[in-house]
């Protein structure tokens, strides 16, 4: 009865047909030959399949293959002129999304990142904690901008540090220069004499009463040097020079203009939009964009060489 | 003149001495096409890519056997054409031989062979194509290499870049199916290629 074999016995007996075995191995096959019947029969199949396989006629080639100039011209690959420029639309983009990738996470970089946003940040929880009123202050001299914050949001975000500092010394200026409680009701009363007395003129004279000007609940001062900026006292009374309605800007420039003149709670203080804009596409969007584009136009390439191949 | 000189000349490129390259191995470069993708247009297609090729990469010859580096671009098309045809299978509407009749047409045929049909064939070569043709690829490529061409293991294991323990792995097993393919066509075989068990049997 016919054994069965192992691969190896087979890939053992087929080369050993060829001549490609070790003397070892060669001797090893050979012992079993003569004594192993299913190992004979195995090698006398697969020397006739070699000799009917190799009965197959050779083919002699039904032409001559030599090349011509002109055949070597005619088989350069035609691709497409898309195909150079989304290769190479591909390579940038992915030669910026590793440099972007790699400048976001580096350390100095990542720290810096961290420190433009910290200041304004301290700034807002500082307002917080101690629950203080937002102050608005006229120009300190004619013709300057006041408070040097606001309407310059682009400034604000290079250098927080910078503002908060300006903003932290004219705090000190006007804590120097603004009249004590008590001085500010003595030149309140003077003012309210002044201004009866003025008025009593007036209607004599002309009738006019400028009402439209000053406001029912608000005090108005006025102040011999204009310098003096104008207080928000307990979130109610404002002390406004006449100058202040056109120049006037809020701290920090967070407040929009239509609150001047008002007091806002804290909590309406918030990071701007913009910087928070700012922050998620140089974060995200940026190198996701990258990433996008570099996958997208490489896919096109791949697609169109694919194509064009053959 | 040498073959290595002629690949040194075609190599500063001197077509005329890539030229003489192809004379000496034309035939065997379609003869494997011819066997390993069973037609003859296609095997010649492929043969003419091949040389084409050859002669635009012959800076990557660096030295060695030149039969077996250009033999490697051969086969490289041959299996190209094998998967071409298989995403794009096509079927010929019209007879190739004017003769043939459209009522029994090869090409209507059912490909496996009825009992009817492996008597009625008469054609030893077209026996031997058919299971050849039936290997898989890799299998296929070692047996014509080996068998008909003559390369050495060494030879082919350098033209199929494998080890020479899966040479011969690959072709003692493509032998065994061979050999399980070829007794469906035992009639065909001649006196000289049966074996006396067989004939006993």
């Amino acid at each position: 009865m016919k054994k069965r074999l192992s691969n190896r016995d087979w890939i053992l007996i087929s080369s050993y047909i060829d001549g490609q075995l070790s003397t070892r191995d060669t001797r090893k096959i050979e012992k079993r030959l003569q004594k192993d019947d299913s190992i004979k029969i195995a090698y006398q199949e697969i020397l006739q399949t070699r000799r009917i396989i190799r009965s197959l006629p050779k083919r002699k080639a039904p032409r001559n293959f030599k090349l011509t100039p002109a055949m070597l011209a005619e088989h350069k690959p035609t691709l497409p002129i898309a195909f150079p420029i989304m290769s190479f639309a591909s390579a940038v983009s992915a030669a910026m999304f590793i440099l972007v990738f790699l400048f976001q996470n580096m350390p100095m970089t990542s720290k810096s990142m961290d420190f433009a946003e910290a200041p304004a940040m301290e700034a807002v929880q500082e307002s917080n904690e101690d629950a203080a009123p937002i102050i608005l202050w006229a120009p300190t001299a004619p013709g300057e901008v006041s408070g040097k914050g606001g309407g310059q949001e682009e400034s604000f975000l290079a250098e927080p540090e910078m503002i908060v500092r300006q903003v932290e010394e004219e705090m000190d200026i006007i804590a120097e220069e603004a009249p004590a409680e008590a001085e500010m009701e003595v030149m309140a009363d003077q003012f309210e004499e002044e201004y009866e007395g003025d008025s009593q003129e007036k209607m004599m004279d002309e009738a006019f009463v400028p009402e439209e000007e000053s406001p029912p609940q608000a005090k108005k001062v006025e102040v011999e040097n204009n310098d003096t900026p104008a207080i928000l006292e307990d979130g109610e009374d404002q002390i406004l020079t006449e100058s202040s309605e056109e120049e006037i800007n809020p701290i920090l420039g967070i407040l929009p203009t239509e609150s001047e003149g008002k007091t806002l709670p804290p909590e309406t203080i918030e990071s701007t939009p913009i910087r928070q804009n700012i922050v998620l596409g140089w974060r995200i969007i940026l190198p996701a964009g990258l990433l996008l584009i570099a996958l997208s136009t490489g896919l096109g390439a791949l697609i169109i060489w694919k194509k064009h191949r053959r | 003149m040498d073959e290595s000189i002629l690949a040194v000349e075609a190599k500063n490129g001197n077509l005329e001495a890539f030229n003489r390259l192809i004379l000496i191995y034309q035939d065997m470069a379609y003869n494997v096409a011819f066997r390993i993708l069973s037609d003859s247009d296609a095997a010649e297609d492929a043969t003419q890519i091949s040389f084409i090729s050859a002669y635009k990469h012959i800076k990557s010859y660096r030295g060695g056997s030149f039969k077996a580096w250009l033999l490697r671009i051969v086969t490289n098309n041959c299996y190209d054409e094998l998967r071409r045809q298989k995403r794009h299978p096509t079927t010929p509407l019209e007879p190739l031989n004017d003769e043939e009749e459209v009522e029994s047409a090869k090409w209507m045929a059912d490909k496996n062979p009825l009992p009817e049909t492996q008597i009625e064939e008469s054609d030893l070569e077209t026996a031997i194509q058919n299971c050849i043709d039936h290997l898989p690829e890799d299998f296929k490529v070692v047996v014509v290499l080996v068998e008909l061409e003559g390369l050495d293991y060494k030879e082919v294991a350098e033209t199929v870049r494998k080890p020479l323990g899966t040479i011969k792995s690959r072709l003692a097993r493509a032998r065994l199916r061979l050999q399980k393919c070829l007794q469906q066509f035992r009639e065909l075989l001649p006196p000289k290629f049966r074996l006396d068990n067989e004939e006993s049997l």
